[in-house]
């Protein structure tokens, strides 16, 4: 702003002066004009926003050339063939949201530094999120429950058959059919019609008449995954946990899963039993339910509004096993309570039909079970807090080194640099994460007996199977 | 018949079945031809290099169908309804 001198003869009075500015000799020499700059108050002001602004702009672009300088890294990966009828390597990713936080703060991390990476390699994912407690283990249980059952189930049939082929049983079956097949005709034409019917409904597809699969040879193949291909289970799909409370989560849920018993468990008396973990389902909205007269279940709410935490209390010794599993929002929905507790995993046997192979694969797909795939443990830093707000300013000048390290972490679970799991120290896997739990809330839950508080309990026999992602084994 | 499962069908004769049948082969057959040039759009990579499609390619058309396909039912329902309010309010 040029001076304020009033244009004119006479000086006005109210006219600003301008300051004479900074010159020595050698510059007067040098012909640099007399250097002006602004009030000391004002030099304060700008210093401290362009300090500001440049650290934070600086910083995101860090962390851009970061996830695009490790998506590149792992592009390669990608370009390899993929036959029509094969789908690719699937990840399952188990996202779990910090302790009194949103879910939102691990999906940030998730999609801005996890997913990039996945998604530049050709690899598929399949997301499971939970915004409360428990989800994940149970999720986790569930899947390892249901894939016993249908070994159970092909084990039975596969006997059964074997019986039927004997003569006597074939014999016995003849007569009684004999007996029981006299019906009338016109049962037999109804049903005759029925079947026909089906018959035409399944085997009528578009694929016979449109023209491009009309006579391809290629028409009738199965689909097969790539993970079902592949012969060591430790290189096929893969787990990732964002968050140690996720990773405890799921730790717990392979054990429940593998050492628990296929039913729920009786529903518990009124007694309060503090081994036993029945088979209650507590709802989020009321702390107990109505079964269940001793505060032993309740469930811990990540949810941000609720101030109080209801946390599925299994026994004091409820393993936090981390791992993420994804929780489908359904808010009103109980949490399923565990079907054995982590004391009791010494006691309980061993399934057979886990026995059966060295590998256990699910029997539509043939992919290894998911505790054969190795593990990535993702630690949410997320501190929250009045008195934390410097620190937290610290660490938001450096999310680089995060991005980088879930970058980094990410791409050894792509490149699948695994490594058997080692229970003296893979059980404490992110556990620094742990340091950045409020007070308040880790109190309450140890009140409350939560999973997420509880030490991570693993049993030997479960705990030898699995594998982890070491991402120090990746440079770059 | 088979894809369009309308509930409360009126019954036809086997003239009007066939021309049903041959109207419903020209809708797959036009959705099908569409969601390939869809998707070949998006998905296949102009470079040719090779031959087979590679992972990132395959992984595309997966998704692009899928999602083509959502979108396809979900408008026809909305469609639907739409013809179902016209139909109704035109009754008045």
């Amino acid at each position: 702003m040029s001076a304020s001198e009033i244009p004119g003869p006479a000086a006005d009075v109210t006219a600003k002066v301008k300051k004479p500015g900074y010159t020595n000799p050698a510059f007067k020499a040098m012909g640099i004009p007399p250097l002006r700059v602004p009030s000391r108050n004002w030099m304060i002001f700008w210093t401290v926003l362009t300090v500001s602004i440049s650290g934070i702009v600086y910083d995101k672009r860090q962390q851009k050339k970061i996830t695009e300088k490790w998506c590149k890294a792992v592009e390669p990966l990608s370009r390899g063939k993929l036959d029509v009828n094969e789908k690719p390597r699937k990840i399952t990713v188990f996202v779990a949201p910090p302790p009194s936080d949103y879910l939102d703060t691990s999906m940030t991390v998730w999609r801005r530094f996890v997913k990039p990476v996945l998604f530049s390699s050709g690899l598929d994912y399949e997301v499971f999120t939970e915004e409360k407690q428990g989800l994940i283990r149970a999720e986790v249980a569930e899947r390892i429950r249901e894939l016993r059952r249908n070994l159970l189930q092909q084990e039975t049939e596969l006997k059964r058959l074997e019986g039927e082929r004997k003569l006597w049983s074939r014999c016995k079956n003849a007569f009684s059919k004999g007996i029981n097949s006299m019906r009338a005709t016109k049962e037999i034409d109804e049903e005759q019609e029925k079947l026909l019917a089906l018959k035409f409904k399944a085997e009528f597809d578009l694929k016979n008449l449109l023209g491009v699969f009309l006579k391809n040879p290629d028409r009738d193949l199965k689909v097969v995954s790539r993970d079902a291909l592949v012969s060591d289970p430790v290189m096929a799909g893969g787990v990732i946990c964002i968050g140690r409370g996720a990773y405890k989560e799921y730790i717990n849920g392979i054990h429940e899963g593998i050492l628990g018993p296929l039913d729920p468990p009786k529903k518990p008396e009124p007694v309060i039993t503090e081994v036993e973990n029945q088979g209650l389902e507590t709802s989020e909205t009321n702390g107990t339910s109505d079964k269940d007269q001793s505060p032993q279940e309740s469930f811990v709410e990540i949810a941000e509004d609720s101030t109080e935490k209801t946390v599925p209390t299994n026994s004091e010794n409820t393993n936090e096993a981390p791992t993420n599993s994804e929780e489908t929002t359904e808010v009103p929905k109980p949490v399923i309570s565990p079907y054995i507790s982590p004391s009791e995993y010494g006691e309980a046997k061993f399934p057979r039909e886990l026995t059966t192979s060295k590998i256990i694969r699910e029997l539509d797909t043939q992919i290894p079970a998911i505790f054969h795939q190795p593990i990535l443990v993702l630690p949410m830093h997320s501190l929250s807090g009045f008195l934390n707000i410097p620190e937290r300013i610290y660490r938001f000048y450096r999310k680089r080194y995060e991005a980088d390290a879930f970058c980094r972490a990410t791409a050894s679970c792509v490149l699948q640099k695994a490594r058997s799991f080692e229970p003296t120290i893979d059980l404490d896997l992110a556990l620094a994460e742990e340091a950045d739990w409020p007070e308040k809330w880790v109190k309450q839950g140890k009140e409350k007996g939560s999973e997420w508080v509880s030490e991570v309990r693993g049993d030997e026999r479960v705990l030898k199977l699995l594998h982890v992602f070491e991402p120090s084994t990746i440079e770059d | 018949m088979s894809f369009l499962g309308f509930g409360g069908q009126p019954q036809l004769n086997s003239q009007q079945k066939v021309s049903a049948a041959e109207a419903e082969l020209d809708l797959v057959t036009d959705m099908f031809n569409k969601l390939v040039d869809n998707c070949h759009k998006k998905c296949v990579q102009a470079s040719y290099n090779e031959g087979e499609l590679n992972k990132t390619e395959s992984s595309c058309i997966d998704r692009c169908v899928s999602k083509y396909f959502e979108t396809n039912v979900k408008v026809g329902e909305n469609m639907q309804k739409l013809g179902n309010a016209f139909g109704n309010a035109g009754k008045f």
